[in-house]
C-alpha cells in the first residue's frame, strides 16, 4: 500500500502499471495526454512510444493483446472517432491479453471541438464501460477493468472527463496484489476468431451478443454501482455528478441514491430504486445517456424524471457544484459579485512563435486574392484564426485541412491554401495528400514543421526536418519549397507562397522552425532555402 | 481546518507549483486534498486557474462551489478579479501588483489595483520584486505561497518542509531562493495587513513594504507587532515626513515622487549590498564577473547564462555540470588582477565532461598561480553568438563621475566601441546620459539616435534585429536603478560602485545574454553642504562693501579695486576698509579689524596674500560680520605649493557653514570677483583705461560667468558692446559654485542671457548646474555654454574601459544640450552666440524658416551650402506667391529686372543700393512664411553708403536697421564681410540692435542654433492660417 497524490490521469496510469501492462499506446490529446506521459516517465519496462494517430495506437494495443499481453490505449474522446473502426471490430474479435481503452471526454470543450459522450461508443460496441467519480476509483477501476477484460475476453472502456482527469487527490495504491497482475504472455489465440471474414464475423458477433447477459449480471452485482435507498426522491447519477450531489447535500443524502459507475446500465438496481421513488433526478456529465435510456420514447408512467432533457440541467457544458445544487432545489452561498473589469485573456500564440511569422507571410501573400480559402487544422496554429491574422477558415478534425482543400478546389475555389502542423500531418494528413498528389489538385499545402506536438506539451513528432522532406519527395511532391518563418525572411517567404499559389497544381511548402518551447538538441537543422523543385 | 483556495495567474507563472506545495503540506498533516487544474490550449499565454481544497473531513467536489472560496491567490492582479464570484463575502484576496499585459484591451493598471484594494480583505504586493530580492524572479509563486501562509492553518516549518520537497531535485540554490521567497512573501503580507490596520492607504503601505530590508522580510520577529516591522515603519514615516497620528498614520500624500520602476526596493537593495560588502570585506576593489552577473540579475536586468563559481581548492559537482545545456562549457579564471581574460589566456572552451572541466580548471589555476591572485574558476554556459563580427555585441555600463554623479553609457560592445567612439561624432557611437537626470525611456530614445541602435535594431543594410526595445528598456532601467542607488556617496551604508559594466552582451531570441562583466568599488564624490542662497544673491547686489588688503601703494590690487568700486558709483558711506593704523584711505573709513566693523557687511573683498585668508575667514566666522566674501588672491590651492592654504580656506568655510545662519559664502579664491552694473560695483583689477568706457549706457540683460579671469577680460574686450549686467569670475569654487550663481541669476529679471565658461565643476555641481540650466531654459532664458578640457575624453577613451568612453566632457556637452543650453565648441562661437542671444533676447522665434538677402553671389552660395551642412538646424523659407510677387515688383520698379532672380537666398548684385535692401527686407519681414531674416552685404559695392563718413545718412544701413526692428519682432542678423575699414559700419549696426557677423556662413549657424534653442525651450504655436 502506498498513499499517493495523483491526477485522475496518473491514477489510471498507475492502475495500468500495477495491472502489469506490457505496453501503452496513445496519441496526445487533452485531457488524456498525462496517462501516457506518466507511464512513459515512471515505467521504463513498459513499451510506450507515441503512435501516429489513435487508430494506429488502438491497433498496436490490439496486436499486443493478440500476442497475449495486457495493453492500455488512451485517447481523447474525438480520438476515438479516428480509432472507431478497430475499436468496434475488436469487440467481435475479442481480446487475448486484456485490452483497456481510456477515452477522456471534454464537456465544456476546454480544449476540444465537441462534447461527444464516449459512453455511446461503449454501448455501440457492446462492451463494458467504467466511469469513475474519484481519483481513487480511477486507479481501482483501471485494475478492475483489466481483470474484467481478461475474464470476458473483451476490450473494456474507461470513460474520464476533464474535471477528473485533471484533478489531483489522494490515491492509495495496492501494487502488491500479485494475483491481479499478468506478466506472462497468454498462448496465441485461434486465428479464426480474429479474422473477420463474414463467416467468422457472424460467429464472433453472435458470441458478443451471447456475452451481453454476463456483462449485465456483472454490472448488476458490481459494488461500484452504489445503491442506497432512503427517501422518496431518487438521485441517479454518475461520474462527477455523484461528487456534486454529495457536495450539495453535505454527504448525507436523505434521498435514495444510485451511482452508476459500470455499464451496461445495471437494470436490476434501476428497477429497485424506481420501485421505491416517484421523483427521479438524473445527474450525469456529458449527454443524457442514462436519462434517455430511463425514459425511453414515452417516459415512465406515474414518475417524473428530471435532468437534462426537461431543462433541470443544461444540455451543454460541464456540470458544476452550483448547477447541481440548484437542480436539487438548493441555493448557492452568498458571494462577491463578478467584476466586469476582468476582460477575457484568451490563449494566444507565444511571442516569437514560428507560426506568427508563417501566418504573417500567408496573410500578405494572399492579400491580392479576395477569394482565397485558407483551410487549417488542429494544433497551436489554430490560434491563427484570431486577430491579427484571421488566416484560419476551418478547423474540423485532424487532417481535414488537406482533404477539404482538395474538395474545395474541385468546386472551383481558388486559390486554396491549407495549413497543417507536422504532427497533425503524420496523424491524418498523409492519406489525403497522396490523393491530392495523384490527381494533381490545384492547392497549396503548407506544413508548419515546428518539430513537435506543441499544443499538448511538446511530445515528439514522427516526421520532422529532413525526414519530412524525404517523405514528401518520396510521395512524389514535385513543387516543393522550404522556408524558415522569421521576420527577416518575410519578403522571400511571401514570394514563395505567391509562387506556390500561382503554380497550377499541387504545391507543398514546409515552413520549418522549431517551437520555442523545445530544447535546442531537439531542433531540426536550419532550413536550406529553398529546396526547390525536386 | 478547511481551506478553499482559487489559484490564478497567466500560463507559465507556476500556479500549479503553489498548489502542489500547499498540497504536500496538507497531505503531511493527513488532511484531505483535492486540486483541479487546467491543461492544454489555455496554457498558451491565457488565463489559468486551479481550485485547491484542503479539509480535515472528506471532500466531494473537485471544484470549489461558487461563493465558497476562502481565498483567491493570484500572481497577476487582473486574474485575481476574474474569480471574484468564487469568493465568500469575507474571503481574502492575495494578489501581485505586477500586471501581465499581453492582451490589447488590458484595463489601466491603476483601475485594476483600485478594484483589487476594494476587497475588504486583501493583500496587494509586488511579488515579482520580492522574488527578485529573494534571488530569482522564478520564485514569484513561492512569494505568493508565503503571503498565503499567513492565512492558512499551517506552521512555517510545515510549509518550508513542503518547499524543500518540492524543489529538492533542482538543487540547494533553488531550494534556498524559494525558502527566502516564502519568508519574504509571508512577512510582506503581514506588513501589508499591519499597515492597513494602522490606517495607511494601500498605496503608501505598498511603498513602505518596498523599503523593507531582507532582514525585516526574513525575520519571524517581524510579524510581532512590536518587532522590526514597527521599527521600520517609524523609519519610513520619518523619512517621508508623514504624520504619525492614529487616524492617518500613513496617508496618500506621500505620492508619486519617485519613478517606481527606476529604483530598487529595500530588499533588493539589501541583497545587492551583501554582494558588495562581500567583495569589500575581502579587501577587493574589483568585482568578479559572477558578482556582476548576480548584481544585474538581481535588479532584473538580464538573465545571465548558467554559471557557477568554483573557489580555488574545490570542484564543480558532476550533477551541477550536467545541468548545463549544450556540449561545451566555458571555464574562466577568477582573479582580481586579470581584467582582460582573453588577453591573459584565462578563458578556455571545454567539452562538457566532468573530466575535461576539472582538468582545465586545474590547468588554469596552476598556470596563473604565482603570477596573479587566483580566487578560483568560473564555469559558464557556452553561448553561441549568432551575430559575429561588427555590431555583434552591446555594452552597457555605469560609472560614478565626480562632477555629474553616475552616468550611463551604451554602445556597440567589444572592440567596436573604442574604435567608433574615437572616429565618430559624439552621440553617434555611444549614448550617454547623467543617470540622476534621465529615466530608462529617455535613455532609450537617446540610444535610438546612435549608429549602434541602427545596427542592433536591424535598420542598417544587411543586418537583422538582434534585441527587442523592451529588453533594452529593461536593461537600461536596471542599470539606472543601480546607478542611482549605488554609484553615489552612501556614507556609512557600504562601499559605492565606481564602475559596473557588462561588455559584451550577446543576443539570443531578442534577449540580452551577458558574456563578460566587470566593476569596481570606490568612494563616490560627495557634494559640499549647500550655500545659503540669500547670501549669494546679496553678493550680486550688496548694500555694503568692506575691503581687506588695501595697501597704501596706489597700483596695488586692493587699491585698484577700491578705486574701481568708488568709480562705479557705489556710495562711499557704504564702503569700509579693514586696515590697521589708519582712519581713512581714498576718503573711505577704515577700521582696524573685522570685529570692529560696526555692523555686518553684505560683501567683504579680500585681496590680501592668500595665506592670510584662512584667519580672515575665521574672524568672519566668529563675528558674523560678513554675509559674502570674495577672495581675489591666487595661491589658494590651484598650485602644488598652495595646496595647504587652499585646504585651510576650505576648512574655514566648512566651519562657517556650521553657524546657525549658514555662514559667509565665499567666491574664489583665485578670481577677479564681480563686475555688477545693477549692484554698482566692480572688483576687477583692470585699469579702467584698458577697457572701453561703457558705464554711461544701460546694461544689457546678459551675464558672463567664467572660471578663467583672462577669458572674462578678453570677452569684455571683444564683446565691449554687450555691456553685461554681471560679469563674474568664479575662481577655484572653494565655496560658491557655478550652479549657485546660475540659481541666483535665475531669479533676476535683468538677466536674460548667461554665458558660461567652465573648466571643471565642484563635486556633483555639474549635476546641479544641469538642473539650473534646465530651469533657466524653462523660464525662457538662454545659457550659452562652453566647457574647456575636452582632451580628457580622448585620454579616457584610450584607457580601454568602455564605460570610460563616457568622458566627462562628452557627458557635459550632451547633457547641457539636453537641458536646453546652446553648447558651443570654440571661443568665436561663444562670442557669436552670446551676442546673438543678447541682441535677439526680445525677438520671437516662430519657426526656423530663414530668408536671406545679399549683394554677392558667393554669399548666396555660401549660405546655401552651410544650410545643407551637417548639424545645421535652420532651413530656407519657401517663398509664398504673394511674397514672390512683391519681390518681383520691387526688382522691376528698381530697374533690376533681368539681372536679379526672385529666390531665396536672394542675390541683389552690387547694383542694388540700401533702398532696394529696405524694400526687400520689409517685404520678407511681413510674410508669414518667413521666421528670420539675414541681411548680408559686401560693403565695398559702390552703391552702398558704408564708409564711416556715410553712416550718418538716413538712407544708410544703421538707420534702416532701426526701422526693421519694429516690423513684427522677427530676428534679423546682419553680415558685413569685409576688413577693418568697415568696423564702424559693424559697430553702428550693432548699436541699432542687430547682431553682426563678419562672414555669412557663421551667421546661418549661429542663427540656427539660436532658433533651435528658442523653439525647444518655448515653442511658439504657428498662427492659424487665414483664409
Amino acid at each position: 500500500m502506498a498513499t499517493e497524490y495523483f491526477l485522475g490521469d496518473e491514477a489510471v496510469a498507475w492502475g495500468a502499471i500495477d495491472a502489469g501492462i506490457a505496453g501503452a499506446f496513445s496519441y496526445p490529446g487533452t485531457p488524456s495526454t498525462e496517462i501516457f506521459e506518466t507511464i512513459q516517465a515512471v515505467a521504463p519496462s513498459v513499451w510506450a512510444s507515441w503512435s501516429a494517430n489513435e487508430k494506429v495506437a488502438y491497433e498496436e494495443a490490439l496486436g499486443m493483446s493478440y500476442a497475449g499481453r495486457r495493453a492500455l490505449v488512451s485517447m481523447k474522446h474525438v480520438g476515438l472517432n479516428v480509432a472507431a473502426d478497430p475499436f468496434i471490430n475488436s469487440a467481435l474479435t475479442g481480446v487475448n491479453g486484456s485490452l483497456v481503452l481510456v477515452s477522456a471526454d471534454d464537456p465544456g470543450m476546454h480544449s476540444s471541438q465537441n462534447e461527444q459522450d464516449s459512453r455511446f461508443y461503449a454501448e455501440f460496441a457492446k462492451i463494458p464501460c467504467f466511469e469513475p467519480s474519484s481519483q481513487q476509483e480511477c486507479y481501482d477501476m483501471t485494475r478492475e477493468a483489466f481483470r474484467l477484460s481478461e475474464r470476458v475476453g473483451l476490450p473494456v472502456m474507461i470513460r474520464l472527463v476533464t474535471r477528473l482527469a485533471h484533478s489531483r487527490s489522494i490515491v492509495i495504491r495496492h501494487p502488491d496484489e500479485e494475483c491481479e497482475r499478468r506478466e506472462t504472455a497468454l498462448p496465441i489465440p485461434d486465428p479464426n476468431d480474429w479474422t473477420l471474414v463474414p463467416h467468422n464475423a457472424r460467429r464472433r458477433y453472435r458470441r458478443l451478443l451471447e456475452m451481453q447477459p454476463t456483462l449485465l449480471a456483472y454490472s448488476n452485482e458490481s459494488p461500484f454501482n452504489l445503491l442506497t435507498l432512503g427517501g422518496r426522491r431518487a438521485l441517479i447519477c454518475s461520474g462527477t455528478g455523484y461528487n456534486y450531489i454529495r457536495e450539495a447535500l453535505g454527504g448525507r443524502p436523505e434521498d435514495s441514491l444510485l451511482r452508476v459507475a459500470v455499464y451496461p446500465l445495471p437494470t436490476d438496481r434501476i428497477r429497485e430504486i424506481l420501485g421505491h421513488c416517484d421523483e427521479i433526478y438524473v445527474i450525469e456529465e456529458g449527454y443524457p445517456f442514462i436519462e434517455q435510456r430511463l425514459i425511453g420514447l414515452l417516459g415512465i408512467p406515474g414518475k417524473s424524471v428530471r435532468g437534462k432533457l426537461d431543462g433541470t440541467l443544461p444540455m451543454d457544458g460541464e456540470l458544476t457544484p452550483e448547477l447541481v445544487t440548484h437542480a436539487l432545489g438548493g441555493t448557492s452561498a452568498k458571494h462577491m459579485p463578478a467584476d466586469p473589469i476582468a476582460v477575457a485573456r484568451p490563449p494566444q500564440l507565444c511571442k516569437g512563435c514560428p507560426h506568427c511569422d508563417t501566418f504573417s507571410a500567408l496573410v500578405d501573400a494572399t492579400a491580392g486574392y479576395p477569394g482565397a480559402v485558407l483551410f487549417s487544422d488542429i494544433g497551436c496554429y489554430t490560434l491563427g484564426a484570431m486577430a491579427p491574422y484571421r488566416a484560419v477558415h476551418s478547423c474540423v478534425d485532424m487532417g481535414a485541412s488537406i482533404s477539404m482543400a482538395h474538395g474545395a478546389s474541385r468546386a472551383g475555389a481558388r486559390p486554396v491554401v491549407c495549413t497543417i502542423g507536422d504532427s497533425t500531418f503524420t496523424h491524418s494528413g498523409l492519406t489525403p495528400l497522396i490523393g491530392a498528389i495523384r490527381t494533381n489538385a490545384d492547392i497549396t499545402v503548407m506544413i508548419l514543421d515546428n518539430a513537435t506536438t506543441a499544443m499538448t506539451g511538446a511530445q515528439d513528432s514522427l516526421a520532422t526536418g529532413e525526414e519530412l522532406i524525404e517523405l514528401l519527395r518520396g510521395f512524389g511532391v514535385k513543387d516543393l519549397h522550404v522556408f524558415e518563418p522569421l521576420p527577416k525572411h518575410h519578403e522571400e517567404n511571401v514570394e514563395i507562397i505567391r509562387r506556390a499559389i500561382e503554380h497550377k497544381g499541387l504545391s507543398v511548402i514546409v515552413a520549418r522552425r522549431a517551437c520555442i518551447h523545445i530544447r535546442p538538441h531537439q531542433r531540426p537543422e536550419a532550413a536550406t532555402i529553398p529546396v526547390g523543385e525536386a | 481546518m478547511e481551506h478553499n483556495i482559487v489559484l490564478a495567474g497567466v500560463g507559465g507563472q507556476g500556479i500549479l507549483t503553489i498548489a502542489r506545495g500547499l498540497s504536500i503540506a496538507a497531505l503531511g498533516k493527513g488532511m484531505h486534498v483535492k486540486q483541479a487544474e487546467v491543461h492544454g490550449m489555455s496554457q498558451r499565454g491565457g488565463a489559468v486557474y486551479s481550485h485547491l481544497r484542503i479539509s480535515s473531513s472528506e471532500i466531494f467536489s473537485d471544484m470549489i462551489p461558487m461563493g465558497e472560496a476562502d481565498m483567491i491567490l493570484a500572481i497577476e492582479p487582473l486574474e485575481a478579479l476574474r474569480y471574484a464570484e468564487m469568493l465568500k463575502p469575507n474571503g481574502t484576496v492575495i494578489a501581485s501588483t505586477n500586471a501581465v499585459t499581453n492582451i490589447g484591451n488590458y484595463p489601466p493598471i491603476e483601475s485594476v489595483l483600485d478594484h483589487l484594494v476594494g476587497f475588504p480583505n486583501h493583500v496587494a504586493i509586488s511579488m515579482l520584486q520580492l522574488a527578485r530580492a529573494a534571488g530569482s524572479t522564478m520564485t514569484a509563486n513561492t512569494v505568493a505561497m508565503g503571503a498565503a501562509s499567513l492565512f492558512l492553518g499551517f506552521t512555517v516549518s510545515e510549509l518550508e518542509g513542503a518547499i524543500r520537497e518540492l524543489f529538492a531535485a533542482k538543487g540547494e540554490r533553488v531550494v534556498d531562493a524559494n525558502l527566502r521567497a516564502f519568508r519574504f512573501g509571508r512577512t510582506a503580507a503581514a506588513a501589508y495587513v499591519d499597515g492597513l490596520q494602522r490606517g495607511g492607504s494601500p498605496k503608501s503601505v505598498r511603498q513602505w513594504i518596498e523599503t523593507l530590508s531582507p532582514e525585516h522580510l526574513a525575520s519571524e520577529d517581524a510579524l510581532d507587532a512590536t518587532g522590526l516591522l514597527t521599527e521600520s515603519l517609524v523609519d519610513f514615516l520619518d523619512a517621508t515626513g508623514l504624520p504619525l497620528d492614529a487616524t492617518g498614520l500613513l496617508t496618500e500624500s506621500w505620492g508619486e515622487c519617485h519613478g517606481r520602476e527606476d529604483r530598487l526596493s529595500g530588499a533588493e537593495a539589501h541583497a545587492f549590498e551583501s554582494i558588495l560588502m562581500n567583495a569589500y570585506e575581502e579587501g577587493r576593489r574589483r568585482l568578479y564577473e559572477h558578482e556582476v552577473y548576480s548584481l544585474v540579475e538581481l535588479v532584473g536586468a538580464i538573465s545571465p547564462p548558467r554559471y557557477s563559481f568554483v573557489p580555488k581548492g574545490s570542484m564543480i559537482p558532476r550533477e551541477a555540470l550536467e545541468q548545463y545545456p549544450g556540449d561545451t562549457v566555458v571555464v574562466k579564471l577568477v582573479s582580481p588582477e586579470i581584467v582582460h581574460k582573453t588577453d591573459a589566456h584565462a578563458v578556455a572552451f571545454v567539452p562538457k565532461t566532468i573530466q575535461a572541466v576539472r582538468t582545465e580548471i586545474d590547468r588554469l589555476i596552476e598556470r596563473h598561480t604565482g603570477v596573479a591572485t587566483v580566487a578560483g574558476a568560473l564555469v559558464v554556459e557556452f553561448v553561441e553568438n549568432k551575430f559575429r563580427g561588427f555590431g555583434g555585441e552591446l555594452f552597457v555600463g555605469i560609472r560614478a563621475t565626480r562632477e555629474f554623479g553616475p552616468v550611463i553609457a551604451a554602445g556597440l560592445g567589444g572592440l567596436d566601441t573604442e574604435y567608433l567612439a574615437t572616429k565618430m561624432r559624439p552621440g553617434v557611437a555611444v549614448a550617454k546620459a547623467v543617470a540622476m537626470d534621465t529615466d530608462a525611456e529617455t535613455f532609450l530614445e537617446r540610444f535610438m539616435e546612435t549608429a549602434a541602435y541602427d545596427i542592433l535594431a536591424g535598420k542598417a543594410r544587411g543586418h537583422e534585429r538582434r534585441v527587442s526595445d523592451g529588453e533594452l528598456l529593461r536593461c537600461f532601467r536596471a542599470f539606472i536603478a543601480i546607478a542611482r542607488g549605488f554609484c553615489v556617496d552612501r556614507g556609512e551604508e557600504g562601499p559605492d560602485i565606481g564602475e559596473l559594466e557588462v561588455n559584451p552582451f550577446a543576443f539570443r531570441n531578442q534577449r540580452l545574454i551577458p558574456l563578460d562583466g566587470r566593476g569596481w568599488l570606490q568612494t563616490a564624490a560627495k557634494a559640499a553642504p549647500a550655500r545659503p542662497k540669500e547670501n549669494v544673491r546679496k553678493m550680486l547686489e550688496p548694500d555694503s562693501i568692506s575691503l581687506i588688503g588695501v595697501s597704501s601703494k596706489p597700483d596695488s590690487i586692493g587699491r585698484i579695486i577700491l578705486g574701481n568700486i568708488l568709480q562705479s558709483g557705489f556710495p562711499k558711506d557704504k564702503v569700509t576698509v579693514v586696515k590697521k593704523d589708519v582712519t581713512e584711505i581714498d576718503g573711505v573709513r577704515c577700521v582696524p579689524d573685522i570685529a570692529d566693523l560696526p555692523e555686518p557687511v553684505d560683501l567683504l573683498v579680500i585681496s590680501t596674500a592668500s595665506k592670510e585668508a584662512p584667519s580672515i575667514l575665521s574672524a568672519v566666522n566668529s563675528t558674523g560680520k560678513a554675509r559674502a566674501a570674495i577672495i581675489i588672491s591666487g595661491g589658494g590651492g590651484e598650485t602644488e605649493d598652495s595646496h595647504g592654504i587652499g585646504e585651510e580656506i576650505r576648512e574655514a568655510i566648512r566651519e562657517g557653514r556650521q553657524r546657525p545662519d549658514g555662514g559667509c559664502v565665499v567666491l574664489g579664491p583665485n578670481c577677479m570677483g564681480i563686475q555688477s552694473r545693477p549692484g554698482g560695483y566692480d572688483t576687477f583689477f583692470i585699469p579702467k583705461n584698458k577697457m572701453a568706457r561703457q558705464d554711461d549706457r544701460p546694461a544689457q540683460p546678459v551675464a558672463i560667468l567664467s572660471q578663467s579671469g583672462a577669458f572674462i577680460v578678453s570677452r569684455l574686450s571683444s564683446l565691449e558692446h554687450l555691456r553685461p549686467a554681471f560679469t563674474i569670475s568664479i575662481g577655484n569654487q572653494a565655496d560658491v559654485t557655478v550652479s549657485d550663481l546660475l540659481w541666483a541669476l535665475h531669479d533676476r529679471p535683468d538677466v536674460q542671457v548667461i554665458g558660461v565658461y567652465v573648466e571643471g565643476f565642484a563635486n556633483l555641481d555639474g549635476l546641479e548646474t544641469l538642473r539650473a540650466v534646465s530651469q533657466l531654459a524653462k523660464s525662457g532664458k538662454t545659457v550659452v555654454f562652453y566647457k574647456a578640457g575636452r582632451t580628457e575624453a580622448g585620454r579616457l577613451a584610450a584607457a580601454g574601459h568602455t564605460a570610460a568612453v563616457a568622458g566627462d566632457y562628452d557627458i557635459c556637452q550632451s547633457a547641457m544640450h539636453a537641458a536646453g543650453a546652446i553648447v558651443v565648441e570654440n571661443f568665436r562661437e561663444f562670442n557669436q552666440s552670446l551676442e546673438t542671444a543678447t541682441l535677439l533676447a526680445d525677438r520671437t522665434a516662430r519657426g526656423n524658416r530663414v530668408f536671406a538677402v545679399t549683394n554677392a553671389g558667393m554669399e548666396a552660395v555660401s549660405l546655401a551650402d552651410t544650410m545643407l551642412a551637417d548639424g545645421a538646424t535652420a532651413q530656407f523659407a519657401d517663398l509664398s506667391d504673394s511674397l514672390r510677387e512683391e519681390l518681383r515688383s520691387v526688382i522691376s520698379r528698381r530697374n533690376l529686372g533681368g539681372i536679379v532672380d526672385v529666390r531665396n537666398p536672394m542675390d541683389l548684385t552690387p547694383m542694388a543700393d540700401e533702398a532696394v535692401y529696405d524694400e526687400i527686407v520689409r517685404a520678407a519681414l511681413k510674410d508669414d512664411g518667413v521666421d528670420a531674416v539675414i541681411v548680408s552685404c559686401v560693403p565695398l559695392a559702390p552703391e552702398l553708403r558704408t564708409l564711416e563718413s556715410q553712416l550718418g545718412d538716413p538712407a544708410a544701413f544703421p538707420s534702416l536697421c532701426g526701422g526693421w526692428q519694429d516690423c513684427g519682432g522677427k530676428p534679423i542678423l546682419f553680415v558685413c564681410d569685409a576688413g577693418p575699414l568697415f568696423d564702424p559700419l559693424a559697430s553702428a549696426v550693432r548699436a541699432a540692435g542687430l547682431p553682426v557677423f563678419r562672414a555669412a556662413d557663421e551667421a546661418i549657424l549661429a542663427l540656427g542654433a539660436w532658433l533651435n534653442h528658442r523653439l525647444a525651450i518655448a515653442p511658439v504655436p504657428q498662427p492659424a492660417a487665414t483664409t
